[in-house]
């Protein structure tokens, strides 16, 4: 072709230098201009005539590029709306036929709740339009703790709409056992949260059973998993043998935990007792010593009479390595000291009932009264945490971060009172409160992340794993070869995809020191909650290619559009039609 | 028509007649029959297809009792007389045939046979069957809207039952060998039941009971045992050809048993006790404590409910007496028995005795303690708590040995309440020996000098002198200016003063028995004023009685102790030296906190692996098996409700062995008995892990620290 348009070119231009030539050469010189305008324009046309003369144009009337997909939960009568007042013919695809649709379609039109992210990739560029269906009737939103630690309370909280004009009920079973429940009344959307303390150790599926007056309607499985609590190590330090002491070792010591005390019964002589631990000698605290222990329980007497090396020591502990001091008040602390000067004490003046009522972070009610005789009250301050506080917020225990590690004041001595009187859960919420808070947090925690909120079978799952300083270029799982990539900007992060070929509780991770158990739902589990998510996925989809093109990158095609020649022919017609009128003017 | 004769007519209509009749009662029984059994299976769930029978009872009933069917012609003549006067009362004559008749009953005749072909109509009988529609139509409206109503509490069973998989009554599955048997209970006599015989394994039998198997088997086989609680055998005695075998075992434990034949073990049959109850004792009076004062009769009526499961063979009362005070304290037991007879051995005796302390012999101070003993025909004994009834001593309370040593006495000017019950009585020897007017002085003397010793003690609770409320009424005054003074209304009512109620030192208990004893002054003085001093000597010594009790409430009795103190080594003495001592050290292990429990949660989560068909990282037989060890035990105690889920673990257990796949039914039924088995755990504290992101975090934290030292 390019030799033909040189071809032609050239000949052109010869042909115009000749006639150029001939009409400057002419003796008559009127009207020499307007001739070899007229001349330019014939040669020029003429060339046009031989050569394909194309402009590129905005592709805008392209009949049957467009495309309908249906997906899961598309309204018909929107669609029959649609195919009425769309005048052009368009194909209906259904969702399994994705492979199949054109990809140099104008618009595909998704009808229903949308496609996944992995579906979504697969349509390339092909702009998009979505008519979402409105999902309105049911669970809207759910959540609940699929790990807690054994003792916890479990519970399953949610969004249910109810469009229909009798009330709805909605039960937690585990192990056959109806657990609890709510009942949505009729034509209203509530948030529902369903509670229960799991008795099992381990993994376990229940379900939330939705029925109204005509039976059940729905029924989803809830995975969730209990591990059983690690125990601590805590060393009790106390100035003169106590009950509260006494208390506190043999429940902790029954309880499997390894606590080592030491109260002191006369000068430099000391009482010591090791439970669920081999004894060993510590008349002086020493690093080697504390690195042993999670937590220090102290009374603040003790913890004045220990030397000045020995206050150093625990207070790089715990601002080093993050051990926990959990300190209590008496009259003698000195106010001076690491421990004890962030915290004021003030007696109330207020009379005081002789018992109170003690309500702990996280407990859902308040303790049986304690007696309130003999404590004193923290006055909260900016950065302390107060833990437990009484009926008028007096704060009783508070804490604060020490470094890494966290020291907590309580102001109560009495706690044992509870034991006496057989209210054992007082006794230990009151406890699990505060040596979970001081806790030194040990081993870093290794994760996996799977993204999507019903993860299920047959679909590609991207599991995120968190795991600090070492590399993880693969994992197994189930004998396949999961290959990983690092983040770049978080060393710790490792991102893979997987596709489950299999319902139910998957094969552990098993990496490093750990083994996490995860859950993949069946096709059909918790269909509102994945038909919300594709919808949410598809739209985020929609908006990110459009803030592309706002941002001018150009996706809209451009093609090239032959020029008719037979505008050319009239340009040639009426320059030759003007060299003959004016030689024949000029004959005259 | 009016071609037809008229005989031809009558039939007809009387055809008509017993047709409608016939299915308006048809319609009113269909009416009937379904309402009712719309309410039957609304209220007490019945099938409809009780309607079907229940309208045909019905149908016949108005059959039966209306015997239309018996309608004959003459009937209708006389139907059609009644109703057409045109007829002229002579339709009867269309009935016999014409030549017959006389001469003007033929003219009748004839007339009547126009008359009848006029007012011929078939539909005439019709207005009866619309009637009975009619019946129909309300009544199927209204069991349809009975059967659209939802019964609420059929709606909740409804609901339990969809969340609870059904408990259902299992046939028992026997050994193929045995051809028939028969389980022969022979209650103890004490429950007087008679000798029962069942056709199942599973049974339930009274404490005691003589339990006898008989089984036959198709073939000889060689043994037949009873395997109880998985532990004894009881082999069963054969008859000669070894096809016939019999045991029989008293019943002293509940459980569970398998037959087993040859090497063939059954599966579980439960076995459980009911044990017989002891006799439950209550009495409706006396109190527990009861004191009879001076002058209220000395008797105590005892009003006892005994009842038991099967019956009471005895009941008595056993009393101890005692007298005296200090060491002289005298104890004499009896028993007291009730007039009834319990020779009957009835399950309930509604007891009465009226107990005469005198008869007993019981004196001034002395208490009668108590206990009801009943004993049930299976010689049950079953004792009630110990009631308590004392007299009291009115001459150990007049007795002033307290007073007499260590205390300055002051004189008196007000009586005490001592005296005050000497010279009543004094008043009471004098009466007949004064004047009406010298009684009745000194009897008000006395009660003035009652209600100066009654304010006296009303100050230790902070009442007011009598006449305060006069006083402060009056200065509300008469003056009309004063209306609506809402101070001088306010002084009026008003104690200028801390509250009366608590402006004191006594404890609310001492303040209430010195309440009551004013109370009982207060009495004693009305008495004293209306001149019957007789009546008051009880109230009197009644407050006396209150106030010693008052008196010794505030005393402290500590007992001497023998104490020999260990003796002193002087040159130790104060010389801080303690290094000898040797600091004490104790060391104890307890086992993990697991437990019987923790076993258990562990196998709930192995079960629900199971039910996942996954694969496990641990073997998951042992844990079952020790979990079958326990529910086992737990089947033992209570059979009814872990049987069934013991046999269905076994069966796992089985099926793993076998590497076969368990049943879903056996898993979920032994779940549920093992979560029953348990209660939730004890929160606990725990240590948190570090994120994974620790290296970042620790870099900053260091970094901050360099920043701010």
């Amino acid at each position: 072709m390019a030799h033909w348009n040189y071809i032609v070119i050239g000949l052109c231009l010869l042909l115009l230098a000749f006639i150029f030539r001939k009409e400057i050469k002419r003796k008559n010189r009127r009207r020499l201009a307007a001739r070899l305008t007229a001349s330019l324009f014939a040669v020029a046309s003429l060339a046009c005539l031989a050569l394909p003369i194309s402009i590129t144009k905005k592709n805008t009337d392209s009949p049957n590029k467009k495309a309908v997909l249906l997906t899961e939960g598309y309204n018909k009568d929107s669609l029959e709306n649609f195919i009425k007042t769309n005048k052009e013919q368009v194909r209906v695809y259904q969702v399994d036929s994705l492979a199949w649709i054109d990809t140099s379609l104008t618009a595909l039109i998704i009808f229903g709740h949308g496609l996944s992210r992995q579906e979504l990739k697969s349509l390339n560029d092909i702009p998009l339009i979505f008519h979402s269906s409105a999902i309105d009737d049911g669970v809207t939103s759910v959540h609940w703790n699929q790990k807690l630690k054994s003792g916890e309370k479990f519970s399953v909280q949610g969004i249910f709409s109810n469009k229909r004009s009798w009330p709805v009920k909605i039960a937690l079973e585990g192990f056959h056992t109806p657990l609890d429940s709510v009942t949505i009344p009729a034509k209203q959307t509530k948030t529902f949260e369903i509670n229960t303390f799991p008795k099992q150790i381990g993994k376990a599926v229940y379900s939330l059973l939705i029925s109204d007056k005509q039976g059940a309607l729905e029924k989803e499985p809830v995975p969730f998993e209990v591990i059983p609590v690690d125990t601590l190590k805590i060393l009790l330090l106390a100035a003169s043998p106590d009950f509260e002491n006494k208390f506190l070792r043999n429940w902790l010591a029954e309880n499997s935990y390894a606590v080592a005390s030491r109260s002191r019964i006369s000068k430099d002589k000391f009482d010591r007792t090791f439970s669920n631990f081999t004894s060993f000698s510590f008349d002086k605290i020493t690093n080697p010593l504390l690195d042993r222990f999670d937590i220090i329980i102290s009374d603040a007497t003790e913890l004045a009479a220990l030397t000045k090396t020995e206050q150093a020591i625990i207070q790089a502990q715990v601002q080093e390595n993050g051990m926990g001091l959990i300190v209590k008040a008496d009259s003698i602390a000195a106010p001076t000291a690491f421990y004890a000067a962030p915290f004021t004490q003030y007696s109330s003046s207020a009379k005081q009932p002789s018992t109170a009522a003690l309500y702990i972070q996280d407990a859902d009610k308040p303790t049986v009264p304690l007696s309130s005789d003999g404590y004193s009250f923290i006055r909260s301050k900016p950065g302390e945490q107060p833990l437990v506080v009484d009926s008028m917020t007096n704060v009783i225990v508070s804490s604060k971060m020490e470094g890494m590690g966290k020291i907590l004041f309580t102001s109560i001595t009495n706690t044992y009172t509870w034991m006496l009187g057989g209210n054992n859960n007082d006794y230990a919420s009151f406890w699990s409160c505060l040596l979970q808070k001081a806790a030194r947090r040990t081993g870093a925690e290794q994760t996996v992340l799977i993204t999507g909120a019903v993860p299920k079978i047959d679909e590609p799952i991207e599991l995120l794993f968190e795991a600090p300083g070492m590399p993880l270029p693969g994992t197994f799982i189930a004998g396949d070869l999961l290959s990983l990539h690092q983040n770049p900007d978080l060393p710790f992060q490792w991102q893979g995809t997987y596709w489950p070929g299999k319902q139910g509780w998957q094969p552990a991770l098993n990496f490093s020191d750990q083994s996490i158990n995860w859950y993949v739902y069946g096709t059909n589990d918790w269909k509102n909650i994945s038909a919300i998510e594709k919808t949410k996925q598809t739209q985020q989809y929609i908006n990110d290619k459009n803030n592309v093109l706002n941002k001018g990158v150009v996706t809209q095609k451009y093609v090239p559009v032959q020029l008719p020649a037979i505008y050319f022919l009239l340009i040639f017609i009426i320059s030759c039609i003007f060299l003959w009128i004016e030689k024949k003017l000029s004959a005259l | 028509m009016a071609e037809k004769t008229a005989p031809h007519m009558i039939g007809s209509l009387r055809k008509n007649w017993v047709t409608v009749t016939c299915l308006s009662y048809l319609f009113i029984s269909l009416a009937c029959s379904y309402i009712f059994s719309v309410c039957g299976n609304k209220f007490f769930g019945y099938s409809l297809l009780w309607s079907i029978p229940l309208c045909l009872v019905i149908f016949f009933l108005f059959l039966f009792f209306d015997r239309s069917w018996k309608i004959d012609e003459h009937d209708v003549a006389r139907f059609l007389n009644n109703k057409y006067p045109e007829l002229e009362e002579s339709a009867e004559l269309l009935l016999a045939p014409v030549p017959s008749l006389p001469l003007l009953q033929q003219l009748q005749a004839r007339k009547n046979e126009q008359v009848l072909g006029s007012i011929y109509k078939p539909g005439i009988f019709y207005k009866k069957l619309s009637t009975s529609l009619l019946i129909l139509l309300v009544a199927a409206i209204i069991g349809t809207g009975l059967s659209m109503m939802r019964v609420p509490l059929h709606q909740e069973t409804d609901i339990a039952s969809s969340l609870v998989p059904a408990q259902k009554i299992k046939n028992e599955i026997l050994l193929p060998a045995i051809s028939s048997f028969t389980v022969t209970i022979q209650p103890p006599s004490y429950t007087r039941k008679p000798v029962r015989t069942q056709e199942s394994f599973s049974l339930e039998a009274e404490e005691g009971a003589t339990i006898s198997w008989r089984i036959k088997t198709r073939s000889a086989v060689r043994t037949v045992q009873l395997i109880l609680n998985d532990a004894n055998v009881l082999a069963l005695q054969p008859n000669n050809d070894h096809t016939s075998w019999t045991a029989s075992k008293p019943m002293n434990a509940s459980g569970f048993y398998q037959v087993k034949m040859d090497t063939i073990v059954s599966e579980l049959y439960k076995m459980e006790m009911w044990k017989d109850q002891a006799p439950v004792i209550s009495l409706q009076t006396p109190k527990a404590n009861t004191v009879i004062d001076y002058g209220e009769p000395e008797k105590v009526m005892l009003n006892v409910v005994v009842k038991d499961d099967y019956g009471i063979s005895e009941v008595s009362v056993a009393a101890t007496i005692s007298s005296g005070s200090g060491e002289a304290v005298k104890f004499e037991q009896q028993q007291i028995n009730f007039d009834n007879s319990f020779a009957a051995q009835l399950p309930q005796y509604q007891l009465k005795k009226s107990v005469d302390l005198a008869a007993l012999g019981m004196k001034p101070g002395d208490e009668l303690y108590f206990y009801i003993k009943a004993i049930d025909n299976h010689r049950q004994e079953k004792r009630s708590d110990v009631y308590i009834v004392s007299i009291t001593d009115t001459a150990q309370l007049m007795s002033v040995d307290g007073l007499m040593n260590g205390i300055s006495v002051k004189p008196e000017y007000f009586r005490s309440e001592r005296q005050i019950i000497i010279e009543t009585e004094q008043l009471i020897k004098d009466k007949d020996n004064i004047s009406e007017e010298a009684f009745r002085n000194r009897s008000n003397n006395l009660g003035i000098d009652q209600k100066l010793l009654r304010l006296r003690y009303g100050k230790f609770l902070g009442e007011e002198a009598e006449s305060n409320e006069d006083e402060h009424l009056s200065a509300l005054g008469d003056d009309p200016k004063d209306f609506g003074n809402a101070e001088k209304v306010l002084d009026a009512y008003t104690d200028k003063h801390d509250n009366a109620e608590v402006a004191d030192f006594f404890e609310i208990a001492t303040k209430n028995q010195l309440k009551a004893t004013l109370t009982e002054m207060w009495n004693a003085e009305l008495k004293l004023r209306t001149f019957v001093p007789a009546e008051a000597l009880p109230y009197e010594y009644k407050a006396l009685r209150l106030l010693k009790d008052l008196q010794q409430k505030s005393r402290a009795y500590v007992a001497k102790t023998n104490f020999t103190t260990t003796p002193l080594k002087p040159e130790k003495r104060l010389t801080a030296d303690l290094s000898k001592i040797i600091g004490p050290s104790k060391q104890t292990n307890f086992k993990s906190n697991a437990g019987p429990d923790g076993l258990i949660r562990t196998a709930l989560s192995v079960l629900e692996q199971l039910k996942n068909r996954g694969n496990f990282n641990s073997d998951p037989l042992p844990v079952l098996q020790q979990a079958s060890q326990q529910l086992a035990d737990k089947a033992i105690a209570a059979p009814s409700t872990y049987l069934s889920s013991l046999e269905a673990l076994k069966r796992i257990i089985a099926s793993l062995q076998n590497r076969s796949l368990a049943g879903l039914n056996d898993i979920s039924l032994v779940e549920t008995a093992l979560q029953k088995m348990i209660s939730a755990p004890v929160k606990l504290p725990y240590t948190n892990k570090k994120p994974a992101n620790i290296n970042l975090s620790k870099e900053y934290f260091k970094n901050l620290k360099k920043l701010n030292p």
